[in-house]
């Protein structure tokens, strides 16, 4: 072999790609004692050209691709390389380039999706697996790998299509039977793959036609690197077998929320449509701001700044996920502290710039809005979501994703704002809502008569009245020498405030005809309205969905969901976006543009 | 080597990638509190334009401080968020060093200054001897009169920080002040430099530098010592 220290490679010599794995019985017997969780998949630097070299070399008794030629490969702009690590250690390697086109670098060039050609042709070079490690799924976990990346990050859903080549030794018949049985068919044949007149057939398949019936068929066939010599027995040898269709459909959103004072992270997979928070991590910052009795807006940024890459690694850790699996950043973007807002933003930005993934910024109140989507039996708009928290009470109707009204809102106090003063009047701290929720369940509800303003009619709501209410009902009864239950105050405060949202938002569904309702915000992790509503929704014949109730308060898993949703409707947003301190739900209305 | 670096720690942000023999490129957008949606374009069009791979980069600096505040924090965690992808070692800068570095001066004394608001600067003194910069003061923030005094033979820069009119002494020979800022060139060298003499420290390690507690710890703090005990 000619060492070349070629910035031009010609496709010709590097068809080592169907006989790449030599991995007989005896070697897969003697598996390695470490586990094949602990293998982790990374876009390939060039300080492992070595360690390729030398892998080369033990399959082939030569290395093809010596260590200056592989390097110079990983280097070059258009090409796209995995590398399959154990700790430091090179256990496998996949690369190749894209030949027409360039691969989505950077968050910024990927703007230029519309015009760029809808059609790659993406050529994998090659593949090698440790003959230590053949037929545990390395090898197919690879090209699952190099397959994504080169599909960018938008994939079939957005109608993007991959034709990916590869270059099979003639000789090499299993692995050739193999390609062929995922689908790939014979579009060419090379007279000399390798420099030593080693004929080869180049097969081709589009990534984006079949991954979702072909693929999903065929994993049960053998792991592609390990076969070229065992052929295809090798199946199911191995437990974790990442199959084609979950690799090229499964995506993981990573989403960031720093809007107020928790920093949070969360990592979501998305797949046919469906999703799963594989992680959620939100850092709250009470003790920051505790002696200072109220959220002190430096200091959040401050905290925010400090721990947003632990909250991340959290995530990605707890997710078994790398940022380089990633395919999409969101993070909220508004309303917020401006300062706090920024922190998160810009790290959403640093991410997806580096990684080269698309990012796109998210209104937090359309996350809350979404919390209710995360769990597993998902409603789907139109619904009627009724949206509670410290600073918001809101009626919206979504028609669907991306189209929101707001139909309904308090005239003065939120609801979650009326718990904390109403707590802190009955001395319970803060936050009030779950103080007063719990000793609501020892009161009778119905021991005072507090009001129920704007109840009868429309879908506007007030609470500022009813906290005065109270204040005064407490005050009289002291002035009287008379005693009272606190249990009794908070069970009749509660039931005032549930009923009036509870009847305001089935009268709002009614109004909107919709036939299912939902939960989001702080306050909807209250009992009391939880059950008020569910049980109002049976008797109504709705379908009620109320949100987990760590994802009623501020998470990044809402965030992630809301920033999927906006992607597939609209795409990325540009990167020269800003932070929106009253930013308003109304302007993501459209589903058009861009909040801007 | 391939360093990229970034300032926001002024009104303008700064951006620069070069390895340790050459700056291979580098700007400056001066849109006043612009650094969220100007820092990452900037950084995304300097590798596209110079075709350098952010695979390429092996390790990334940022200036920590001293500045504005939410500056700092979008250039942290921009490049925080960047060095997590490509677990690259972070180098924090001194963003007085950088705009001293980029002073001017062929022989002598510096004083670096970055308006503090609140009628105050942040500031350190340096001296360019055989070319190379000397840190003569750690960061600090001061009044301007504290700053005039000590920077009386030093040539003092800095982006529209008028130190003689702030000092309103009259007398002092601060005079000698050039309206400069930090540029692509200086935020290089002081980036190789920390390369160089460092290991760098991880993205979770890096924090802003502010010199200043908030207002809400202070007036705390002067409220308790107030208190009797």
């Amino acid at each position: 072999m000619r060492a070349r220290h070629g910035t031009h490679m010609s496709s010709s010599r590097v068809g080592v790609v169907g006989d790449a794995v030599r991995g007989d019985a005896s070697s897969r017997a003697a598996l390695p004692a470490t586990s094949l969780a602990d293998v982790r998949l990374a876009l390939a630097q060039p300080a492992v050209a070595d360690q390729v070299a030398h892998l080369d070399e033990v399959l082939h008794g030569r290395a093809a691709w010596t260590s200056q030629i592989t390097s110079d490969e990983i280097r070059r702009g258009d090409s796209c390389w995995f590398a399959a690590l154990l700790d430091d250690q090179l256990i496998g390697i996949a690369g190749g380039r894209v030949a027409t086109g360039s691969f989505p670098r950077t968050a910024g060039s990927w703007k230029l999706r519309t015009a760029r050609p809808r059609v790659y042709d993406a050529h994998l070079l090659l593949l090698l697996v440790d003959p230590e490690w053949a037929g545990r799924g390395i090898g197919r976990r690879l090209m699952a790998a190099f397959a994504q990346r080169v599909s960018g990050t938008v994939g079939p859903a957005m109608g993007e299509f991959v034709v990916v080549r590869i270059d099979v030794p003639v000789d090499a018949a299993a692995a050739r039977g193999l390609y062929s049985s995922l689908g790939a068919e014979e579009v060419a044949r090379i007279p000399d793959c390798d420099g030593f007149g080693r004929p080869a057939i180049t097969l081709a398949w589009s990534l984006a036609e079949r991954a979702d019936e072909e693929y999903g068929k065929q994993t049960t066939g053998s792991d592609v690197a390990g076969s070229d010599v065992a052929g295809s027995d090798v199946a199911g040898s191995d437990g974790i077998r990442p199959t084609w269709r979950a690799s090229m459909a499964e995506r993981l959103v990573l989403g960031l929320e720093t809007s107020c004072d928790d920093t949070a992270a969360a990592v979501l997979a998305v797949a046919d449509g469906q999703t799963r928070v594989l992680s959620s991590i939100v850092s709250t910052q009470l003790v920051e701001h505790e002696r200072f009795g109220g959220i002190v807006p430096e200091l959040a940024s401050r905290a925010h700044v400090r721990l947003i890459p632990r909250v991340i690694d959290e995530a990605l850790s707890v997710a078994e996920a790398s940022l380089s699996e990633i395919s999409l950043v969101a993070a909220t973007r508004g309303p917020g502290l401006s300062g706090a807002l920024l922190v998160g933003l810009s790290a959403a930005k640093g991410i997806a710039f580096a990684a080269g993934v698309p990012f796109v910024a998210v209104n937090h109140m359309e996350g809350h809005l979404y919390a209710a989507a995360l769990q597993a039996d998902a409603p789907e708009p139109p619904m009627m979501v009724l949206l509670v928290s410290g600073g918001h009470t809101l009626l919206v109707d979504m028609a669907g994703h991306g189209r929101y009204e707001v139909v309904g809102t308090t005239v003065d106090d939120a609801a979650g704002e009326a718990f904390d003063k109403v707590a802190r009047f009955l001395g319970l701290g803060y936050p009030g809502g779950p103080a007063i929720d719990a000793l609501s369940a020892q009161g009778d509800p119905r021991a005072f008569q507090f009001p129920r303003p704007m109840r009868a009619s429309g879908l506007d709501m007030s609470f500022s009245g009813l906290k005065t209410a109270v204040v005064v009902e407490l005050r009289r009864l002291n002035d009287r020498g008379l005693d009272w239950s606190n249990a009794d105050v908070a069970a009749s405060f509660q039931a005032a405030v549930i009923d009036t949202l509870v009847t305001k938002l089935f009268r709002a569904a009614d109004r909107y005809e919709r036939q299912t309702v939902a939960l989001g915000g702080g306050v909807a992790a209250n009992e009391g309205l939880r059950n008020a509503v569910t049980s109002g929704a049976s008797e109504l014949g709705l379908r009620a969905f109320i949100p987990e109730r760590r994802l009623c308060t501020d998470n990044a898993a809402m965030i992630a969901l809301a920033g999927w949703r906006t992607f597939e409707r609209q795409g990325p947003s540009p990167l020269t976006i800003g932070a929106d301190p009253n930013l308003a739900l109304a302007s993501t209305l459209d589903g058009e543009g861009h909040p801007d | 080597m391939m360093l990229l670096a970034a300032d926001t720690s002024t009104t303008q942000v700064t951006v620069s990638v070069g390895d340790a023999e050459r700056l291979w490129g580098g700007m400056v957008l001066a849109r006043r509190r612009h650094h969220a949606e100007l820092l990452v374009p900037a950084l995304d069009h300097l590798l596209t334009a110079l075709d350098i791979r952010i695979a390429d980069v092996t390790g990334v600096a940022v200036t920590t401080g001293p500045g504005l505040f939410a500056g700092l924090r979008v250039g942290i965690a921009t490049m925080a968020g960047v060095a997590q992808v490509g677990e690259l070692p972070m180098y924090g800068l001194s963003s007085l060093e950088v705009l001293a570095d980029a002073a001017p001066v062929i022989d002598g004394t510096i004083a670096a200054t970055i308006d503090a608001r609140r009628g105050e600067l942040y500031w350190a003194r340096f001296a360019r001897l055989d070319g190379r910069l000397v840190r003569l003061s750690a960061d600090a923030v001061d009044p301007p009169a504290t700053v005039a005094r000590a920077a009386v033979n030093d040539v003092v820069v800095g982006h529209g920080v008028d130190v003689s009119q702030r000092a309103e002494t009259g007398s002092h020979r601060a005079g000698r002040q050039l309206d400069t800022g930090l540029t692509p060139e200086a935020l290089w060298r002081v980036s190789v430099r920390a390369a160089q003499t460092s290991s760098g420290v991880s993205a979770q390690e890096i924090e802003p530098v502010y010199l200043r507690k908030t207002d809400a710890e202070l007036n705390w703090e002067r409220r308790r010592s107030l208190e009797p005990t």
